[in-house]
């Protein structure tokens, strides 16, 4: 792509912006709000990990040493709750708000202060779901939500207030949500510069128009559902209650066919950023643009039509189960399209290893295997004894933490130095990825050992054979989540100050991102650049 | 935001217009696209029985319809200012305004002056006889100083 853009004498500091608190309060500067999110992201994660470890020192030893049950059950739901909503989404909006903008050519946001709103309804959300624990320590209630994620009726039914509190949470998360999507579709099809035709578009915006469409399609499902529980819980209807002519299992439809659509919402903005890391430390450029932007869009329209792959031990029909299982089997098929062009990516480049290209090419590999053991759990006969097993556990933090978590780092590493306009540690960088990957399939693997062997999730106490696993996954987890210190760290130290980080910052990069100075200026493409035909 | 400038005999014209990417068939095409969709499913929940989707499908649906007017209606949008030998005029057409003004050469007066409803950035005055004219509300701020310099030269001369 070639591109020529008219740079001018910025004149900085122009006009009155607020600054101190209003200006984070009152914001619509793409930038700022991306900053926001990127940092509500990090705190969440921190918050998130803390409740796990909890999870996992209860487990290092078979029997109950530190905590209720009850309060176990709490910790793992909220800790998956605020994984998913308030670390790893807002994480890949954040990235979308600081590059979208940047990539396309575009001054801003199309509603920018859509954008501001959108940001301002995850603070109280938070609150909401995680209220419930402080509510607790007065004897109010009797804490959080204790479901798990999922929710599932009729459990969740039954459950004190902290299933309340979540379900409004996850209100006004998917508020925030439709309104961030509703935004990026906006501006990545209103405002993109002269000559960027969609298929020219940066893989990254195509992987976040596909999620947006993907959240504005299931988001409703999943409001519906929860607003149906709150109904059966305080105003007596019956939707999921057989007694009363409802049934449960409805609920397990309503939420899958949000949830399973959401691993996709987590992953296409990273899949998305991957090509462009990878062309940037190979030298070389994308392979297959086109293959991965119709691989993007095959994989949103299954990942439509293969939610009860989650509950195929349920009693389903057997016709049904055949369908979801070779459904969802077929989704490999675009994914290893991706694959395939990652690797073709870096098919005899010019590799250097930078921190972003080490988490990139770990996230390929622990992604791969993420992968595969999906296929595993997608066969209905192989699920019968793996579902609600720690082999699940392992299969989603193998495509979320290895997939979601490391792809978002491999992205804050990658655009932390055009977005502060400093070099971060490089030598932390290298640190803080090869404790991650060791203590993460010293965590992880052995989960996928303690399922086959039938130990099942979400229970705080288990059988003596499970012992050694268990405390090798709970050490693991501990070096796990204290090497993210070195990230949080890092990253603080970059936005303090360092080395100068030049505009295009990395040798290889292409594209309009790039163009621009790091940091960029207050207001991005104040001249429209101008995507030439080449 | 795009300003295109014809010059002609006696003539200079500059035309503000927002960057749009996104043609009406297209814009047609994704909400077909995903009102085709989201009512399927809905429709689809409602047989089942979980009749609480198509609500929340309904007002989304109708939000996304909103934002898609917003920005229709933004891409409407133009200012044009043509400078015709003692002649200044004005002609924009905004979202909810439409403003036609001539001014004489000799008199107008140019100023850069903040408007709070339009954020920290300064618009350009055109003032002559008490009366006042702003442009400068499609394009970005650094074209804004562009078209403040150029204009100015050309008033001047
Ligand atoms: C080829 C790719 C994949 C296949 C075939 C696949 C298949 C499956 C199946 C069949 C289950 C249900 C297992 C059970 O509960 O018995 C499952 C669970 C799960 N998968 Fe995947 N998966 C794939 C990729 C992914 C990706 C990319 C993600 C995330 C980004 C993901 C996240 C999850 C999660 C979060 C769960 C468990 C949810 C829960 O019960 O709480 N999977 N997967
Ligand atoms: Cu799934």
């Amino acid at each position: 792509m070639n591109t020529a853009t008219h740079t001018l004498d910025h004149h900085d500091g122009h006009g009155h912006h607020p600054t101190g608190l209003m200006r984070w309060l009152t914001t619509t500067n793409h930038k700022d709000i991306g900053t926001m999110y990127l940092t509500f992201s990090l705190l969440m994660f921190f918050l998130g990990g803390a409740m796990i470890l909890g999870v996992r020192a209860e487990l290092f030893q078979p029997g109950l040493q530190l905590m209720k049950p009850e309060f176990f059950n709490q910790l793992i739901g909220v800790h998956a709750l605020v994984m998913i909503f308030a670390a790893l989404m807002p994480a890949a909006t954040g990235f979308a708000n600081w590059m979208i903008p940047l990539m396309i050519g575009a001054p801003d946001m199309a509603l920018p202060r859509l954008n501001n709103w959108g940001f301002w309804l995850l603070p109280p959300a938070a609150m909401l779901l995680t209220m419930p624990f402080i509510l607790a320590l007065f004897g109010i209630g009797d804490g959080a939500v204790a479901t798990g994620w999922t929710l599932y009726a009729p459990l969740s039914v039954q459950g004190g207030i902290g299933v309340d509190f979540a379900i409004f949470s996850i209100h006004i998360l998917g508020i925030s949500s439709i309104m961030g999507s509703i935004n990026i579709i906006a501006t990545i099809l209103n405002m993109r510069a002269p000559g960027m035709t969609l298929m020219k578009m940066p893989l990254f915006c195509w992987g976040w128009l596909v999620t947006a469409v993907l959240l504005i399609i299931t988001l409703p499902v999943l409001a519906g559902g929860v607003t149906m529980l709150l109904t059966d819980r305080h105003f007596g209807t019956h939707f999921f209650n057989a007694a009363g002519g409802g049934d449960p299992i409805l609920f397990q439809h309503l939420f899958w066919f949000f949830g399973h659509p959401e691993v996709y919402i987590l992953l296409l903005p990273v899949w998305g950023l991957m090509p462009h890391v990878l062309s940037t430390f190979t030298r070389k450029p994308i392979y297959g643009h086109t293959a991965q932007v119709w691989s993007f869009i095959a994989i949103g329209v299954l990942g439509l039509i293969v939610w009860a792959h989650h509950f195929l031990t349920a009693g389903l029909p057997v016709p049904a189960l055949l369908y979801f299982m070779y459904s969802t089997m077929s989704i490999s098929l675009p994914l290893a399209v991706l694959f395939f062009c990652w690797i073709a990516t870096m098919w005899r480049g010019a590799m250097s290893f930078e921190t972003p290209m080490l988490f990139a090419v770990g996230f390929i590999v622990l992604f791969g295997i993420a992968g595969l053991t999906g296929l595993v759990l997608a066969d209905v006969a192989a699920d019968a004894q793996y579902h609600h097993s720690y082999f699940v556990v392992a299969h989603f933090h193998y495509a979320l933490f290895a997939g979601g978590i490391m792809g978002v780092m491999t992205g804050v590493y990658y655009w932390l130095p055009k977005w502060t306009g400093h070099m971060y540690s490089e030598k932390l960088g290298k640190l803080h990825f090869w404790l991650t990957v060791i203590s993460f399939n010293f965590t992880f693997m052995p989960q996928f050992f303690l399922g086959l062997a039938g130990m099942p999730r979400r229970i705080p106490d288990y059988a003596l054979q499970f012992a050694e696993f268990n405390a090798i996954s709970t050490v693991g987890a501990f070096v796990l989540g204290l090497s993210q210190l070195i990230f949080a760290y890092n990253v603080w130290r970059c936005v303090k100050g360092g080395e100068k980080a030049s505009d295009r910052v990395w040798e290889g990069t292409s594209g309009l991102e790039w163009e621009l100075s790091s940091p960029p200026p207050h207001h991005s493409w104040d001249i429209q650049p101008v995507i030439k035909t080449s | 935001m795009a300003i295109t400038t014809i010059e002609a005999e006696g003539v200079h014209e500059w035309r503000a217009r927002p960057n749009c990417s996104l043609n009406p068939f297209a814009r047609r095409l994704l909400i077909g696209g995903v009102l085709f969709a989201s009512l399927l499913v809905s429709g689809g929940f409602l047989i089942a029985g979980a009749w609480l989707v198509l609500p929340f499908a309904g007002v989304e649906l109708a939000v996304l319809y909103i934002a898609l007017r917003i920005l229709d209606r933004r891409d409407q949008s133009s200012e044009t200012v043509r400078l015709e030998g003692s002649r200044l005029s004005i002609v924009s057409h905004l979202p909810g305004r439409d403003i036609h003004h001539d001014f004489n050469t000799g008199w107008a007066r140019l100023s850069l002056e903040a408007d709070t409803a339009t954020g920290p950035d300064p618009l350009i005055c055109i003032r002559s006889h008490g009366r006042c004219c702003q442009v400068g509300h499609l394009m970005t701020p650094e074209q804004r100083y562009q078209f403040y310099a150029d204009l100015s030269r050309r008033l001047r001369s």
